[in-house]
């Protein structure tokens, strides 16, 4: 064959793209919201590292910040300062004595000047200056204050001192909307710290030290010779540039789950495209023939209908690209309660050119599939027109462009992902999710057709016939806007579930108060102020606090000389574990290995009980030799079983459990749980337990479900708005679809018109059919989301799964109306002009 | 000398697990320069037959020798090929492309034919089908009898050997057909062109030198004029 002459291809291409202009545009702007909403979090994710690089220094608020849970003390390093901070931070409850109200809250006693970048933003704006003067001030952020309806110049009881509030804090270095919603900050000074009496056995105390050295001293070298000794003291070090590096990590990570989410509105864009480009291809079989008939090969054939989709889909990548662009301007917006930086938006040129060859590449592979089909139009068709459509069921090139949507679906969610593994169930749940919903769609669809009575009202019996019309779209109709229902329905669905659930605690038997950091000498003061009241005792609680020494043998310092992938988890050996000792299993447990032995079941060794999870995580396995150091003294166990925890209960939940008998001399403290009535009741017990042992920490159900509340909703605008991508998507493809038909519907009008049909009967036809469209996109949506929902609450939350049977009732209605208004629009004018004024009009 | 011959040509079509024969042991030549007409009630297989003469389908067995070349071993790309080099068309319902306006639809085999005066030679014969003033005109916006106008201007184009007709006015009026029909042959005359007519009208038949009689994929009579 010969070479193609690509300027005559070119020349044909334009040709014939001049007179289907509009409608290949309607074909690309499926694309364009998912381009759009890829470029948009592309672009805000570079701007993100960019500012995340450029305001790293406010975000640690230092140079240098040594972290311990016992005091740092003076280091070598401080000698190299040019000045230094410090600061003890735990959580404790904090009172607003002029409503008798308390919340448990992250208290910061503060030394020095810190932050020494950014500065604590106060309103008024001399509040932080008055704060450092010193005498009793406190700084309390802004929700805490709206909370309590209190405001600067009223006071807070932090423990046994009482602070004049002067400033109320608008951010905190490095802390985010979400952050302060779960732990929301008071600043203290240092000096009233010990006063406030909170700092005690059994307290889940940090403190911080923050260093500032000269301008431009390079920290990381600076740091370097005093790394081991910090190794050995527990003290984690964090630099500017590991804050950069940690930080850019959770966001690129989060960029890249939200440009996956962007993907899965493109995909179906994609759809889109391939279904639009089966009605164009069907259109153009006749063309195609002569093509062939005037000596044509077919190869250039596809060559020139290829490059008007080429050309379509540059136009529909740039468009998106731009619109993009345009889009991240509004994303610090949306999601500013996630953000620890100002985001300083602008035009990313590697996301444009990212989102453009993407958009360009997907619309040709998908577009490709069901052009392949005017390969094999024979030229007999312009003799014989009923043989030019023809099955690509048997084409190799058809398996291999699906092969080729395949790896393309595989290669970008592995170069998002960076897990061969996760682009896999990636690309596995994106088929399975097309999958089923062509499948459900298709069985809706066949079930009307086979038991559709004939005895229903003709305009019911045409419109359900009316989705079986050639070119109809309706299968992708289903896929593309059933998947976006499906997307924001399974997340109504999920908030639902885990709100009811939370607050279905309350209404059973269940504990809803819990108590914490109860010294041992309160025990019994704090179990009498609760029985004085009528309430139960639910479960009474000891904690020891320890830290691991070795694990089969291996210590922090021969962990470090382990290879990669023999080597524990280095958080093992700094952190402190909290452990109770009993020889029976509460409620929330079962053992899945081994068995709990109490102590002298063998000997004299102890046998510990891990949380299965915990273990598997660590490579901690059965019979494993684990050392304690219970302050300061050394207790070898082994671990006799694992254990499956259900954490969501009011609960006192253990990683560790030790046999009773080896821990009762040790210090410890102790918690209580309770159940009151109500929210009222919760309150009192709480305002009294506050105002008598102010070190007591509090959690009642009601703040639980509160707290729960606020950050779902700010999680889920996050998802609703990147959901919203995909329900674009789905109404594009559906205004492409009903304007790609018009015509045939036009002719369809005409002809129940000129039969003598009323507009009101055309108009009811139209109606219906569009009703049984919305009702079958929204239904196999809603059905997917059920499933996702049951699937998610089975085995992974371990709920009893509920639906949310009003939300999905509003979301088909929604849906559905939205597709009878659409369709009502377009469809308008067929109805209400005569006859032949239209046959007119369309020529 | 034959432009074409056709040797013991089948085309059997499976339905299942019916086999139904369309054309069976045909045989025929036609000489440069001939007119003839292929004639038979509907379904006899002389749309099939044309078909088949002009390189759009295969046969199932036998030859069809087009200009000295054996069709029934090339690909349809190299079929192709031989159409455009060779090969005319006149379609009942004209065929045109209905995106590109008359002057381009009759462009298409010049430039197929890599020739540089395409514009030129494609306005000539537009001119001379009477629609030099509506070389711009899509194809919407031409009558039937226009329509079937620059289909012959195309038909023409590449200077065919030989011109294949499929009913050429079998869409149009009487008095529309007659005009069409004169064109057709005057051209033809002009040109010195084979032409080959599948039709039902035994009249535009007669007109040709030769006229085949088919009936049930047979060739019952085959007469000159």
């Amino acid at each position: 064959m010969s070479k193609p002459d690509y300027a005559w291809i070119l020349k044909m291409a334009f040709r014939d793209f001049r007179k289907n202009i509009s409608r290949l545009l309607l074909f690309v702007s499926s694309i364009v919201v998912g381009i759009a909403a890829l470029v948009a979090i592309s672009s805000f994710g570079e701007n993100l590292t960019k500012d995340i690089d450029n305001q790293a220094k406010e975000l640690l608020g230092a140079d240098l910040v040594l972290e311990n849970n016992t005091p740092v003390g003076e280091q070598m390093v401080d000698s190299l300062a040019v000045e230094m901070a410090a600061e003890v931070n735990f959580a404790s409850m904090v009172a607003y004595p002029k409503t008798g109200a308390s919340r448990l809250t992250q208290v910061r006693a503060l030394e020095g000047n810190f932050p020494f970048y950014g500065v604590l933003e106060t309103i008024p704006q001399a509040g932080e200056a008055d704060f450092r003067k010193g005498g009793k001030k406190a700084l309390v952020q802004k929700a805490l204050l709206a909370q309590f309806n209190a405001q600067v110049g009223d006071f807070i009881k932090v423990g046994n001192v009482d602070f004049e509030i002067v400033g109320e804090l608008q951010s905190v270095p490095g802390q985010t909307g979400i952050t302060a919603t779960v732990a929301p900050t008071v600043y203290i000074p240092m000096d009233y710290l010990l006063e406030t009496g909170l700092v005690q056995y059994g307290s889940r105390v940090n403190y911080n030290r923050y260093f500032l050295f000269a301008e431009n001293t390079n920290v990381e070298e600076l740091i370097k010779p005093f790394e081991d000794q910090w190794e050995v003291d527990r003290v984690d070090a964090d630099t500017v540039e590991d804050r950069k590096r940690s930080t850019g990590r959770s966001f690129a990570n989060l960029s890249n789950f939200l440009s996956l989410v962007a993907f899965i509105a493109l995909l179906l864009g994609c759809v889109g495209v391939a279904s639009a480009v089966n009605v164009f291809v069907k259109e153009k079989l006749a063309s195609v023939a002569v093509l062939r008939c005037l000596g044509v090969s077919s190869r250039d054939v596809l060559l020139i209908y290829l490059s008007e989709i080429i050309l379509m889909g540059l136009v529909g990548a740039v468009l998106g690209a731009f619109l993009g662009t345009l889009l991240q301007y509004i994303l610090p917006a949306v999601f500013a309660d996630f953000l620890p930086v100002e985001v300083n938006v602008g035009i990313s040129w590697i996301s444009v050119a990212f989102g453009i060859t993407t958009g360009l590449f997907v619309s040709i592979l998908f577009a490709l599939l069901p052009l392949l089909k005017v390969r094999n139009v024979s030229p007999m068709a312009t003799l014989r027109p009923e043989t030019a459509d023809t099955t690509l069921m048997k084409d190799p090139l058809r398996w291999l462009v699906i092969g080729g949507i395949l790896a393309f679906i595989w290669g970008f969610s592995f170069y998002l992902l960076k897990d061969w593994k996760l682009a896999f169930g990636f690309t596995g749940f994106v088929v399975v999710a097309f999958g089923l919903l062509w499948g459900v769609g298709q069985l809706i669809m066949w079930t009307v057709r086979r038991f559709l009575p004939i005895t229903f009202p003709y305009p019911l019996r045409q419109s359900l016939a009316n989705l079986y019309r050639p070119n109809n779209q309706t299968v992708s109709l289903i896929a593309t806007i059933g998947l976006g229902t499906a997307m924001i329905s399974t997340l109504f669905f999920l908030q639902n579930q885990l709100l009811e659930e939370a607050k279905f605690a309350d209404k059973k038997d269940q504990p809803n108060m819990l108590m914490f950091d109860i010294q041992t000498a309160q025990l019994q003061d704090v179990k009498s102020k609760i029985t004085g009241r009528g309430l139960p005792i639910m479960q009474e609680v000891a904690i020891v606090t320890m830290q691991l020494n070795s694990i089969e043998g291996v210590d922090k310092k021969e962990n470090e000389d382990l290879p990669e992938e023999n080597r524990y988890s280095r958080w093992l050996y700094n952190r402190e574990f909290r452990v109770t000792y009993r020889d029976t299993l509460i409620s929330s447990e079962t053992i899945t290995q081994g068995e709990l032995r109490p102590l002298g079941s063998a000997g004299d060794s102890i046998f510990v009980s891990f949380e299965k999870g915990f273990a598997e995580g660590n490579k901690i396995k059965l019979g494993d030799e684990v050392e304690f150091n219970v302050q300061g003294r050394p207790i070898k166990t082994y671990v006799g079983s694992l254990r499956d925890v259900k954490f969501n209960q009011v609960s006192t939940n253990f990683l560790v459990l030790f046999p009773k008998g080896v821990l009762e001399s040790a210090p410890k403290f102790h918690v209580l749980i309770t159940k009151t009535k109500d929210d009222r009741e919760a309150a009192d017990v709480q305002s009294e337990i506050v105002r008598t042992f102010p070190n007591i920490s509090i959690i009642n159900l009601g703040t639980i479900v509160a707290a729960l509340e606020e950050i779902l909703g700010k999680i889920s605008f996050v998802i609703q708005f990147m959901a919203f991508f995909s329900i674009a998507t789905g109404i594009l493809v559906l205004i492409s679809s009903l304007i790609i038909s018009k015509y045939q519907r036009m002719r369809e009008s005409i002809l129940l018109r000129t039969l003598g049909a009323s507009s009101a009967i055309v108009s009811k036809i139209n109606t219906l059919e569009y009703f049984f469209l919305g009702s079958l996109a929204s239904l196999s949506g809603l059905i997917l989301s059920f499933l996702a929902t049951w699937l998610l609450s089975e085995f992974v939350f371990n709920f009893t799964f509920r639906g949310a049977w009003l939300e999905a009732l509003f979301l088909y209605l929604a849906i559905t109306s939205l597709t009878i208004v659409l369709g009502w629009l377009n469809g308008r004018k067929i109805i209400n002009q005569p006859p032949m004024e239209i046959l007119r009009e369309n020529g | 000398m034959n432009i074409l011959s056709i040797k013991n040509l089948s085309k059997t079509y499976q339905s299942g697990a019916r086999k139904l024969t369309v054309l069976d042991e045909v045989n025929f030549d036609i000489k440069f320069g001939e007119t003839l007409a292929i004639v038979g009630p509907s379904g006899s297989g002389k749309t099939t037959l044309l078909g088949l003469c002009a390189g759009l389908d295969s046969g199932s067995t036998g030859s069809v020798v087009l200009n000295g070349e054996s069709l029934e071993k090339m690909t349809e790309d190299q079929r192709a090929f031989v159409r455009n080099q060779h090969v005319g068309f006149i379609f009942q319902n004209f065929q045109l492309l209905p995106t590109l306006t008359a002057l381009e639809n009759v462009m298409v085999p010049l430039e197929l034919k890599k020739r540089k005066d395409a514009r030129q030679k494609a306005q000539e014969l537009l001119e001379k089908v009477g629609l030099g003033d509506r070389s711009t005109h899509y194809p919407t916006q031409l009558s039937g009898g226009e329509q079937q106008r620059v289909s012959i201007a195309r038909a023409f184009a590449n200077e065919p050997k030989i011109l294949f007709a499929d009913e050429p006015t079998g869409n149009l009026d009487t008095e529309t057909g007659e005009m069409i029909e004169k064109l057709i042959f005057d051209l033809n005359k002009e040109q010195g062109t084979t032409l080959v007519l599948v039709t039902h009208d035994l009249e535009l038949a007669a007109k040709t030198q030769r006229i085949i009689h088919i009936k049930g994929g047979k060739i019952q009579e085959d007469v000159q004029a």
